[in-house]
């Protein structure tokens, strides 16, 4: 029985080792979800990440997408650019998936706070009803921009029962249908308004009231809601707290003009160890031995050359063929802009001269921008300019002002679901490929339905 | 000069005439313990790879040149016999020999897997390769040198990269996300096999075996079924792979010396065009577009330039004519050298080798260079107690180079159209007269990503070089306190550093002029141990048991380190330039990965009068890379084998001397997945990234707490037999593999805020049958030859993948996807049906078979799948007195091939060069073509406008070949001859790979292992070819010495 002896010793050796805390390896250099946010402070990092994933998405890369399906540029370099511009992308594009994943990313930090808030132990009311809405700001933010580049616009088919955008109401691995855009845009206005209701005044560079109260203006705009674009725009532009920048660029460099734009609602805030342009730096840059991957066209170059005193003219290079942007040339470091007065006032002009209202306001509103791009008053609106001849001039400036900046298309698609004829470079404004195509990944369920493909060559 | 090498040829035809001499002869009988003939015994003369079994009376009878001898005697169940034999010429020398039933003592005891080798008969289905087959083939990794060796054993080759690592599959696969790779053991201990520690760096993977001298290699186990790989449990599901290295068996000195040189070309071309051809067919394309005048030219001129500049540049393109393949291909040099050095005492033994191998490939500017020392020293300890020793260190240099889509060899099959030159000819100024390029600059170019181009500049000027260290130091202490039992305790470290250093110089940044250096350094530190005891009694006449308990920890961690210098100036042009402290140099330390694995286990054997086999195995294993609930799973296994040729109604039969009967089945499982996968995570980015100046922390992975084991049910049952006295063997096996619970790196949709979770969803099958022979047609004296040939049949189907769709699970880049009903990594493209000679255009098929111009994702469907359902080799062996041919052939059946690249080089003309295939393409109506009409718009063949990636199945080729894998003619110096050089043994070989190869893919080769971006990758993606470099023609001479 000696031999057992040897057995049993052998068997018995793993008894002398702690099986389960052997297995036990946590990882490293990570934090288990379980143990990620247990005080105030790590709420509000991950709050932060929330913005930190806006920056990463409007650094350039969502303007760039929208831009390119507008008529403001030329055709582009690159594939995925080229697939954007021929509106031809399809569920393998690499940087329209990227796009729309980095919003989802946003939308699930958002909601792993939104649902967490009692795990974390000394969070007064007071932040815990601000980061609440903050994150449904941001959350509402990222829904409404996916709908515009994936979703065919507010107004296309008449009970907008057309196919909008999935909605993540909860953090959650279970894939869902894609709601209808009615659906969209009421659940995008929900937490939009509950972030102007809950909101704070002023909120250093993250959302406040008036971030809330100008993206809600320019949601009711795209919804041909001019009332309450007037209405939510009077808040921001009304309340004092911003002026007009005094020059024409809107992305000054920090540093040497010392100051950000005093425009600003909100917006994306660069710093020299966290420079976040480079979307938009990197593509328009025209220091390279190529042209720039993106280059404006012929047509915008001509609107600008009308009348060569527009100072916003100097934006503009010729290099042989193409028209280079050069608003960000040379920039190191500045901020961008979301919400801001330029803007918001332009669309309460033209929400004025829809609604043939008030269009005193509306002319002292693109004369102040007239004023400012020509350095006289020479070009101004004359006050008694008709509502159509406000309309016009809200839209010229609207579009000459926020060049790359990715809102003209969505002002395109618009117009086109308000009932006029828009034709983008050759083809109608709702032809299936205005839609960008959703992410391959997004079909691995049955539940998910596409976008239909091209149609608009 | 000329006249001293006739001398020389001379002599060495007297030499070898000299060998031949008149036959002479050994015989006699054998008996058992018992004093009774011993029928089957295999008498054999290992030197001359000659050999005979004894008749129904036990005699025997073997013919042999003149000279000095070792003749073997063995039989399974009994102690092997060796005599020295020396037969003067004419001499018949009378031999008779006793042989012993074995026993193992602790002298001799044979440790394999976890258990005392006995040397009975087993239940197991075990192929063993011997460290001469191995060596026998020069390969880049030892692993390649398997390939049709085995039955079921598909070893599909590395491409022509230095160091580069092959596939292995064992009978079929059965993972879809986790490795996929057989576990491979060495000296006891689990290696770390991580294809991806440097991820796929430069398209390359890195090759854990890479750093293995196959000159140590005493043998290799392919270990199949249940019964063999069932031992290591939740690991084996994809089979195990056990190496042992030499040790030292004889007493006194013993010295052995091998070099050999040889040379690499690559085993096939491609066809690119030259600047002529390519500018006839650009042309014919923008022509069919409706283009006037001269088409515009890549890098030269747009679309948009006039007529008269694009003409001038298309004048001036004309001038040049640059082979580019030729520019990146040339004939690589090898030359080994390894010196291994054995002594036996009484109580201690040592086996020690130095080895170095330079191995350069066909790649210009590529190689990869071993340098190993191994000591293997034995000691007895007293009278009860043996420790072994396995210390083994290896430094691997890879010169790189860029190879497939990163550029070199891909670069000349893709963007490097041939009118661009290697070196400007003349100065090129700017706009405002400066001098940009003199004549002599490097030219450069964009591809269509914008990226810097030309494979000879980045060649010559980048300096990177990978370098991996590697120690694999193992100990055994074998304890046998009392007879037939043996306590046996194993442990390891298999420390691992691959670094990875890189200089780009200031020349390549066109835009800002800077340079960079960057060093990536990942260290692993694999520490494992097991413990078993077994003990074997006779428990009664005849029935002979044996129990083995035994458990076994690992545990690993792996470091990643990365600097970074940026902004360097022209000055930085090698290594020696970086300042490694540089104040500039940033340091990322990346979180360490960790795992551990404990496993328990017992395994009790009982054999009957040497007629009845049983075995049983139970496993219980746990890993932390499962959830909570899952760390654990039981693994058991059952074995039975029968020999019937013991029966007495067929012992001493005239054709049968063997035959036996073996079934067994197992639960094996795979745990080969990243080491956090369950975890859900957070980050709190304290790499310093920031917004708004604040911290940052957020989630990066969803977890899933009830990942477990993937589980493989797996049967088998063989037939083994031996006829004729074993002149002819026969082994038929089938077997059944069916895996459940299989891990799934599952695609979620974007909007669930994560790419990707690990669960466990798939099942597999696998079934097949195996067949191996070996026929011994002439057993002369002065003549042998032998045929050794095994065909393996395996169906390979994924039954479930739950409620995903195929594209829930893809392979890395690649088009293979997860297909129900099909095989794992079938490819899911859209179906090409024919040219239409009418108009040219591509007739596609959508999902109900009908016709139609339009490309569209939407009607993708499974058009072909790269597993083979039949892969083999047969090798001859013919002997010629002391010549040996030998001619190994491989052949595989029924896998397709994606020819991923040929959708570019073959399809919409772009800024890709192209393969003269595309000459037969439609140029009017009526054409009956292989290829459509040629544009330079992708939306004529029904693409999206900027998408040329044309993913259909007109580039799914038949991927069945037979491949002359290896000609070797080797000669063996006689004693006589070669003892005034006080030698042993004199053996002189040459050999060449890949001589040829029957196929009918059109492309490069029809054996492809590609660079993979993960193992789900390299599970999926089999034969998907993307400007993958060809293998590699080697040609070879080897000479070995011992003494």
């Amino acid at each position: 029985m000696k031999n057992l002896r040897y057995l049993l010793l052998v068997a018995a050796i793993p008894a002398l080792v702690s099986c389960e805390r052997f297995l036990e390896y946590p990882p490293q250099g990570a934090i288990l979800a379980e143990d990620a946010l247990k005080t105030p402070d790590d709420a509000q990092r991950l709050l932060n990440s929330c913005y930190d994933v806006l920056a990463n998405i409007f650094d350039g890369s969502y303007q760039n997408l929208a831009e390119l399906l507008s008529d403001n540029l030329d055709e582009p370099n690159g594939n995925d650019f080229q697939s954007v511009y021929n509106r031809s992308t399809n569920f393998f594009t690499p940087t329209t998936n990227g796009v729309y994943s980095d919003f989802y990313y946003a939308i699930y930090r958002c909601n792993s706070l939104l649902e967490n808030f009692d795990l974390i132990e000394g969070l007064s009311d007071a932040d815990r009803d601000r980061m609440e809405a903050e994150a449904r700001f941001i959350r509402g933010v990222c829904h409404w921009h996916v709908a515009k580049l994936y979703a065919q616009p507010y107004g296309y088919s008449a009970t907008n029962n057309h196919l909008g955008i999935v909605l993540r109401e909860k953090a959650g691995n279970e894939p869902l249908a894609r709601s209808t855009v009615e659906e969209t845009y009421t659940f995008i206005l929900e937490d939009l308004t509950f972030a102007f209701n809950n909101l704070p005044v002023s909120n250093d560079a993250y959302a406040d009231k008036n971030a809330a109260a100008g993206m809600l203006a320019m949601i009711y705009f795209l919804m041909n809601d001019f009332n309450r674009t007037v209405q939510f725009s009077d808040v921001v532009i009304e309340s004092g707290q911003y002026t007009m920048n005094d020059t024409i660029d809107r992305f000054p460099n920090i540093g040497t003009t010392a100051l950000p734009n005093p425009e600003t609602v909100f917006g994306i805030v660069s710093f020299a160890n966290d420079v976040r342009t480079e979307d938009l730096t990197g593509n328009y840059n025209a220091s390279g031995i190529l042209p720039p991957n993106l280059t404006l066209s012929q047509e915008l170059n001509q609107l600008f050359a009308q009348n060569p005193a527009d100072q916003r003219n100097s934006w503009i290079t010729a290099d042989g063929t193409k028209y280079v942007l050069g608003r960000y040339q040379d920039k190191v470091v500045f901020n961008i802009p979301l919400v801001y007065l330029t803007e918001l006032m332009l669309i309460r002009a033209e929400a004025l001269g829809e609604l043939n209202q008030d269009l005193g306001t509306a002319i002292e509103d693109i004369n102040a921008i007239r004023e400012r791009a020509f350095g006289d008053d020479i070009n101004d609106l004359p006050s008694g300019a008709t509502a159509a001849e406000v309309i016009a001039a809200a839209r010229e400036e609207y579009r000459k002002e926020t060049v790359s900046e990715g809102k003209w298309m969505e002002q395109l698609k618009r117009r086109g679901a308000k009932g006029e004829n828009i034709i983008i470079r050759g083809a109608p404004w709702n032809c299936p490929g205005m839609a960008l195509q959703f992410p391959n990944a997004e079909f691995t369920s049955a539940l998910f339905t596409g976008n239909p493909e091209g149609g608009c060559n | 000069m000329r006249s001293k090498l006739y001398r020389c040829l001379a002599g060495l035809v007297l030499v070898l005439t000299a060998s031949a001499a008149i036959a002479q002869k050994v015989r006699g009988t054998v008996t058992d313990e018992q004093g009774q003939p011993f029928p089957g015994v295999v008498v054999s003369v290992k030197a001359l790879n000659k050999g005979v079994a004894t008749d129904a009376d036990g005699k025997y009878e073997l013919a042999l040149v003149a000279g000095t001898h070792s003749i073997e005697f063995s039989f399974t169940g009994y102690s092997k016999k060796t005599q020295q034999v020396k037969l003067a010429d004419g001499q018949e020398l009378v031999l008779d020999i006793k042989l012993s039933p074995d026993e193992v003592t602790l002298d001799n005891v044979e440790i394999i897997g976890y258990g005392v080798e006995r040397n009975r008969p087993s239940t197991a289905s075990v192929s063993k390769i011997g460290g001469e087959q191995i060596t026998a083939i020069r390969t880049p990794s030892f692993e390649a040198a398997l390939q049709g060796q085995a039955p079921g054993l598909q070893v599909s080759q590395s491409s022509g990269l230095a160091g580069a690592g092959s596939i292995i599959r064992i009978r079929g696969i059965g993972s879809v996300s986790a490795g996929g790779d057989p576990l491979y053991i060495i000296d006891g201990i689990p290696m770390t096999q991580d294809y991806f520690l440097r991820g796929n760096s430069g398209a390359m993977n890195n090759n854990p075996l890479a750093s293995i001298n196959p000159a140590d290699i005493e043998s290799v186990e392919i270990r199949k079924d249940a019964a063999a790989a069932g031992e290591y449990g939740s690991r084996a599901a994809n089979g195990v792979i056990i190496i042992t290295t030499k040790r030292a068996k004889q007493k006194g000195w013993k010295f052995d010396f091998g070099v050999n040189s040889g040379i690499s070309t690559p085993a096939s071309m491609p066809n690119m065009l030259n600047t002529e051809q390519y500018l006839r067919l650009r042309q014919e394309a923008w022509e069919n577009d409706g283009g006037t005048g001269y088409v515009w030219l890549p890098n030269l001129t747009t679309a948009q330039d006039d007529a008269a500049t694009r003409e001038a540049a298309y004048r001036e393109a004309r001038k040049t004519d640059t082979d580019w393949v030729d520019e990146t291909i040339g004939t690589g040099y090898k030359y080994g050298v390894n010196f291994g050095a054995r002594y036996g005492a009484e109580k201690s033994n040592v086996y020690f080798s130095l080895g170095y191998d330079q191995n350069e490939s066909f790649l210009l500017g590529n190689s990869y260079t071993r340098i190993s020392a191994r000591v293997n020293p034995e000691f007895r300890i007293g009278k009860k107690l043996r420790l072994n020793l396995s210390l083994s260190g290896t430094r691997g240099i890879n010169d790189r180079i860029d190879a497939a889509w990163s550029g070199g060899l891909g670069d000349a099959m893709s963007n490097a159209l041939p009118y661009y030159p290697v070196f400007h000819q003349d100065t090129v100024f700017d706009d405002t007269g400066n001098v940009i390029n003199k004549p002599g600059d490097y030219y450069y170019w964009r591809d269509e990503f914008g990226g810097t181009k030309n494979p000879v500049a980045f060649r010559e000027q980048l300096k990177w070089i990978t370098v991996e260290d590697r120690l694999i130091n193992t100990g055994r202490l074998i304890y046998m306190p009392m007879k037939n039992l043996f306590v046996i305790a194993t442990g390891g470290l298999d420390w691992m550093q691959i670094g990875e250093n890189r200089l780009n110089p200031s020349t390549f940044d066109l835009a800002n002029g800077v340079g960079s250096y960057s060093s990536d350094r990942r260290i692993v530190r694999n520490y494992s141990y097991n413990v078993t005891a077994e003990y074997a009694k006779e428990l009664r006449e005849g029935l002979n048991g044996s129990l083995l308990v035994g458990h076994e920890l690992q545990t690993s961690r792996t470091e990643f380190i990365n600097d970074f210098i940026g902004n360097l100036d022209d000055t930085y042009v090698d290594f020696s330039d970086v300042n490694l402290n540089d104040p500039n140099r940033i340091r990322n330390v990346g979180n360490p990965q960790s795992f551990s694995f404990l496993g328990f286990f017992a395994k009790a054997k009982f054999d009957y009068r040497d007629k009845y086999f049983f075995e049983a195995t139970f496993r219980r294993d746990g890993s932390s890379r499962f959830g909570v609930n899952n760390k654990f799973g039981n693994f058991p296994s059952v074995s039975a084998g029968w020999i019937l040729s013991e029966e007495r109604w067929l012992k001493g039969n005239k054709t049968i001397n063997f035959m036996k009967l073996r079934a067994s089945w197992g639960l094996t499982g795979n745990s080969d997945i990243p080491a956090n996968a369950q975890f859900a995570l957070y980050s709190a980015a304290n790499n310093g990234i920031l917004y708004n100046q604040q911290p940052i922390l957020f989630p990066t992975q969803a977890g899933n707490a009830n990942l477990r084991w993937e589980t493989t049910s797996n049967f088998s049952a063989a037939l083994e037999t031996g006829l004729w006295r074993d002149r002819v063997t026969v082994t038929i096996e089938t077997y059944r593999k069916f895996s459940r619970d299989v891990l799934m790196n599952v695609s979620l949709p974007p909007s669930t805020g994560f790419t990707n979770f690990w669960d466990n969803v798939a099942e597999v099958l696998n079934q097949g049958i195996e067949l191996s022979t070996t026929v011994n047609w002439i057993q002369k004296p002065d003549f042998g030859w032998k045929t050794s040939a095994n065909f393996a049949y395996n169906y390979n189907e994924l039954v479930s993948i739950g409620d995903y769709t195929p594209d829930a699970v893809s392979g890395g880049t690649n088009d293979s996807r997860v297909i129900v009903g099909r095989p794992i990594g079938s490819f899911y493209l859209v179906e090409f049906s024919h040219i239409d000679p009418d108009n040219g255009l591509p007739v596609y098929l959508d999902l109900e078979g009908n016709e139609t111009y339009d490309y569209d994702n939407a009607i993708r469907k499974y058009v072909g799948d790269g597993l083979p359902n039949m892969i083999g080799g047969f090798t001859n062996t013919l002997n010629y007195k002391n010549f040996t041919l030998t001619a190994l052939f491989t052949y595989s059946l029924g896998a397709k091939i994606f020819d991923s690249s040929a959708k570019r080089q073959i399809g919409v003309v772009t800024g890709w060069n192209m393969r003269e295939d595309i000459l037969d393409r439609w140029r009017q109506p009526g054409d009956e073509a292989s290829h459509a009409r040629l544009t330079l718009d992708e939306t004529t063949y029904g693409l999206d406008r900027g998408f040329p990636w044309w993913n259909t199945s007109q580039f799914i080729y038949n991927a069945d070949f037979l491949r002359l894998r290896n000609l070797a003619l080797d000669y063996g110096f006689r004693k006589e001859t070669i003892q005034k050089l006080k030698l042993e043994s004199l053996a002189i070989g040459v050999n060449v790979t890949n001589l040829f190869t029957l196929t009918n893919f059109p492309g490069l080769d029809p054996e492809v292992v590609r660079d993979f971006e993960n193992p789900q990758d390299r599970n999926l993606s089999p034969n998907v070819n993307y400007l993958t470099p060809m293998q590699e023609r080697s040609f070879n001479i080897r000479i070995n010495a011992t003494f």
